[in-house]
């Protein structure tokens, strides 16, 4: 009876492993298998086979953190703190999921490897909330800085239009446009003020509850962008009515 | 009289003395007139115009080119976050 549970137990979870792989497919944690009886004998071979997977899923989840870090170092849009933050954030979720990975590969019952490869997911969350939440710290960073740009352009347009030699009717409606520009770019700032600081510190303990912080953030962040490219446009239309 | 004579030469000897020691005392200090010349700017009669103020356009164009990058990043950013937000993470092989 056990010996046909555990068969099950890794069979289900080859499968589970093999869906993963194809990568459309999500699969609840729900669904792991039941940790086999201690007392039940393991087999090697399949033993290793699962310590396999969760290898696999170890170093894919390091490589997303590597890309990651890769952004984060090369962004021009994170500020000083953030990028620290994030930074030290990701080398802890590398050294934790490596001794993770260092005790499964050590495990010797099926209880003790079912257990430790649930925790590449309960303790970590990277492609649902950490790998999501660094996207979102970099681009809110990033709209304030366009924000701050835009700032200083402001001015710019306005002296231009005051010294343009176009139409007055044209120069009417650059002015407009500025005034649409400016108020599009005071919606973003709004929009994007404290987002950063919504997520940046959320922990996978928080899970499934921090899912809402994030979904928030996004919104957030896609109607600042929004309000931005629409100021964007308003430069265009500035600069070809200007000549 | 010719005492008078005398004392009237003598003051009169007195008053070109003293005026020309004045003129000594006075002459150096024109003389110590700053020796740099006053910028023929300054001394012009009339003020040249002030050049017609032309917008650095060039400069805004590298702004907003600026602002496109980061535009660009953001879109980029928003996107990968877009993804992740819509998976979910239940196996551990994933």
């Amino acid at each position: 009876m056990n010996a046909r549970m555990l068969a099950r137990g890794v069979a289900t979870l080859t499968v589970t492993a093999g869906l993963g792989f194809a990568g459309s497919v999500a699969v609840d944690a729900d669904a792991l298998p039941s940790p086999a009886p201690v007392a039940t004998p393991t087999n090697p071979g399949v033993l290793a086979g699962i310590k396999s997977l969760c290898n696999i899923g170890v170093q894919r989840r390091l490589a997303v953190l590597a890309a990651d870090n890769t952004f984060i170092e090369t962004s021009v849009s994170l500020t000083s703190s953030d990028q620290s933050a994030l930074e030290g954030q990701i080398s802890a979720d590398e050294h934790g999921l490596s001794a993770l990975n260092t005790t499964i590969q050590g495990d010797t019952t099926y209880a003790k490897v079912f257990a430790d490869c649930g925790l590449i997911v309960t303790d970590y969350r990277v492609y649902v909330m950490e790998d999501p939440k660094i996207h979102e710290v970099i681009a809110a960073d990033g709209i304030s800085k366009v924000d701050s740009a835009f700032t200083t352009l402001i001015p710019e347009l306005q002296n231009l239009i005051n010294v343009s030699t176009a139409s007055a009717g044209n120069k009417a409606q650059a002015q407009s446009d500025l005034s649409h520009l400016t108020s599009k770019v005071n919606a973003s700032h709004a929009a994007i003020a404290g987002v950063t600081a919504s997520v940046i510190n959320l922990v996978p303990s928080g899970w499934p509850g921090n899912q809402a912080d994030l979904k928030n953030a996004r919104q957030n962040i896609t109607t600042a962008s929004t309000d931005l490219s629409g100021a964007r446009t308003d430069v265009n239309n500035i600069l070809r009515l200007l000549g | 009289m010719t005492h008078l004579s005398a004392l009237r030469s003598s003051l009169l000897c007195g008053l070109t003395i003293v005026a020309v020691a004045g003129c000594g005392a006075i002459h150096p200090r024109i003389t110590t007139a700053p020796a740099t010349a006053a910028p023929a700017s300054v001394t012009a009669a009339t003020p040249t115009p002030a050049p017609a103020v032309t917008p650095d356009t060039s400069g805004i164009d590298q702004q907003v080119s600026s602002i496109d990058n980061q535009l660009s990043t953001i879109n980029g950013q928003l996107h990968a976050a877009n993804a992740g937000l819509s998976t979910s993470e239940g196996n551990p092989a994933q």
